[in-house]
């Protein structure tokens, strides 16, 4: 089903509206919630708090793109779940390593107009992004955005870890030399 | 937290891009070059019964060496006036006719958010009884902390005035206090230190507390040379160290790199901490061929290299001094031999009339041996 037509169907508060929303973006909720968290269990808790929060805000809410919008919910809720998991604990694992690996070409936004900031930043990155070959750029998106593991990422593209560690770790620097040119500093 | 912040910015990135990324083309593994180069070079050749051995030893296998191996850790640079003054004691010179090195695998990786992977608890626990024994302590009570990760204190122990403490297996850190007495014409109490000075200091470790280093042939290794600033006065720093020598010269350079034995003082110039170099070198995978010094300066001005340096390689006119070394932090998850070579960054002129030197490092074995060598190494990859 067309995403308007499931846009739709909240506004006319149809429960319908959920189910569509299942099958055609169910599956990308959850792989991106499952890379986070690596349960399935609370990887599902995850993706039916994202329906919940979708029915909850549409309407007013009349996203322009649905997956990115679902997208945020369900990464944002996988976190906040994650910090949870690990509050009392020494943070471990890939995810960990993941957050730490973005931590040194972004900068923090720290005003009031932090929403602003963020839009103006993830702007940049998509520029950024677009001037990549298609493969890096693919490579880059599955690691920071669906969230997926180095050996993962190595199996998929027929390659060593190691090749997928470097390219990865060149993606960063470069990116992090085109925020600063962008006036955007650590 | 920034972390989270980044990761919530991500939220935010155009959705056709999102969208493209959802699915990636499975990839098969290309037969690499090399393999099919030989296949038709054995093809050809067989006609006229001659075999071209290009081929590596199948008895090393190939190894997975990338320079960012959980985030690429090391030294980016130093600053100096000038490159004589950064110094060390290497063993290694351009003389060195070694044709092979080993590459050993760390026993005790960490993975990239610093946990222990594997962990034995028997080698920390030696480790630490041999460092206790030079100080006179017979079988420390030794305590084994549950946590295994960079922050905690995996094995450590007590002694009258000390405590020692091994947070992963490659030193084992012995914490004086009260700090031993350092006589005033050796104490170094500013941040700043000559060369002279320092060396001065360390033949009179040698001599005052031989028991901290009972090796039978000692090398002094006063390194450094290099300056911090503050933007208005810049102060030069010398770091003293011993490495046992011997006639091997695969063992001094592997002693001058693992098997360190360092000491820091407090701000009055006394001995406060005391660190011995205990790598675990027990699994050795292989002794490999190495290529030479003028290779590996080959390689690394076609753009085949590792580097933290803030720019990218600038020329071959820029180098200054290169080495053969073994990178040794813990993030290693084997120990390989490389080229390192100190490079002029043009760029990067200032903070009162100093230069910066960036450190790019080329791997030492033979690339035939390392995995994806052309993809992983090559900078514009």
């Amino acid at each position: 089903m067309d995403d308007k037509k499931i846009i739709e169907l909240y506004f006319d508060r149809v429960e319908s509206a959920i189910t569509e929303t299942a099958a055609k973006y169910g599956h990308f909720l959850h792989t991106i919630s499952i890379n986070i968290l690596q349960n399935h269990e609370d990887a599902e808790e995850c993706v039916n708090d994202t329906y919940l929060r979708t029915w909850n805000s549409i309407p007013p809410k009349r996203p322009q793109m649905l997956k990115s919008y679902l997208g945020a919910i369900v990464r944002n809720l996988s976190l906040d779940l994650y910090k949870k998991r690990f509050s009392c604990k020494r943070k471990e694992g890939e995810f960990a390593l993941l957050l730490s690996e973005l931590e040194d070409c972004i900068p923090s936004p720290s005003t009031p107009d932090k929403e602003l900031e963020n839009k103006e930043i993830a702007a940049q990155i998509s520029l950024y992004l677009r001037s990549l070959s298609s493969e890096k750029r693919t490579l880059f998106l599955r690691r920071y955005y669906y969230c997926d593991d180095i050996k993962t990422l190595a199996k998929q593209l027929a390659c060593s870890e190691s090749k997928v560690k470097s390219s990865l770790f060149h993606i960063r620097k470069k990116l992090k030399k085109h925020l600063e040119q962008e006036g955007i500093y650590l | 937290m920034r972390r989270e912040r980044i990761f919530q910015v991500f939220n935010e990135l155009d959705a056709d891009l999102i969208d493209t990324a959802e699915r990636i083309a499975p990839k098969h593994r290309p037969i690499p070059r090399k393999i099919l180069a030989t296949a038709a070079s054995l093809f050809i050749c067989l006609g006229v019964g001659y075999i071209y051995n290009s081929r590596p030893d199948p008895a090393l296998p190939r190894l997975e060496v990338s320079f960012y191996d959980n985030g690429g850790m090391g030294t980016s640079g130093y600053w100096a006036y000038d490159s004589s003054e950064l110094v060390n004691n290497n063993p290694w010179t351009e003389d060195c006719t070694l044709t092979h090195l080993p590459v050993f695998r760390n026993r005790h990786p960490v993975d990239g958010a610093g946990t222990l992977i594997e962990f034995d608890w028997e080698f920390m626990d030696a480790a630490l009884t041999k460092v206790a024994g030079y100080l006179g302590i017979d079988n420390p009570k030794i305590t084994h902390s549950a946590e295994k990760t960079l922050s905690y204190l995996p094995v450590s122990a007590q002694g009258e005035g000390m405590e020692f403490e091994m947070y992963h297996p490659t030193d084992v850190e012995v914490f004086l206090a009260p700090a031993w007495d350092i006589p005033e014409e050796y104490r170094l109490t500013d941040y700043s230190s000559t060369y002279e000075e320092t060396y001065t200091l360390a033949e009179y470790i040698l001599t005052a507390f031989p028991q901290l280093i009972p090796m039978e042939h000692v090398a002094i290794d006063v390194w450094g040379g290099y300056y911090g600033s503050d933007g208005t006065e810049n102060w030069q720093h010398h770091n003293i160290a011993y490495y046992e020598l011997t006639d091997n010269e695969t063992q001094n350079i592997l002693n001058y790199n693992f098997n360190r034995t360092r000491f820091t003082f407090n701000a009055e110039g006394n001995l406060c901490i005391y660190r011995v170099g205990q790598t675990d070198l027990s699994e050795i995978i292989g002794y490999y061929p190495i290529i030479t010094a003028d290779e590996a300066q080959r390689l690394l001005c076609r753009g085949y290299y590792g580097s933290n340096a803030s720019e990218d390689f600038c020329g071959e006119e820029y180098i200054v001094k290169r080495e053969l070394i073994y990178r040794t932090d813990i993030m290693q998850n084997i120990y390989v031999p490389y080229y390192l070579f100190y490079v002029e960054l043009p760029e990067e002129y200032g903070k009162n009339e100093l230069k910066e030197y960036g450190l790019y490092y080329v791997p030492a074995i033979e690339s035939k041996y390392i995995e994806d060598f052309r993809e992983v190494w090559n900078i514009s990859k």
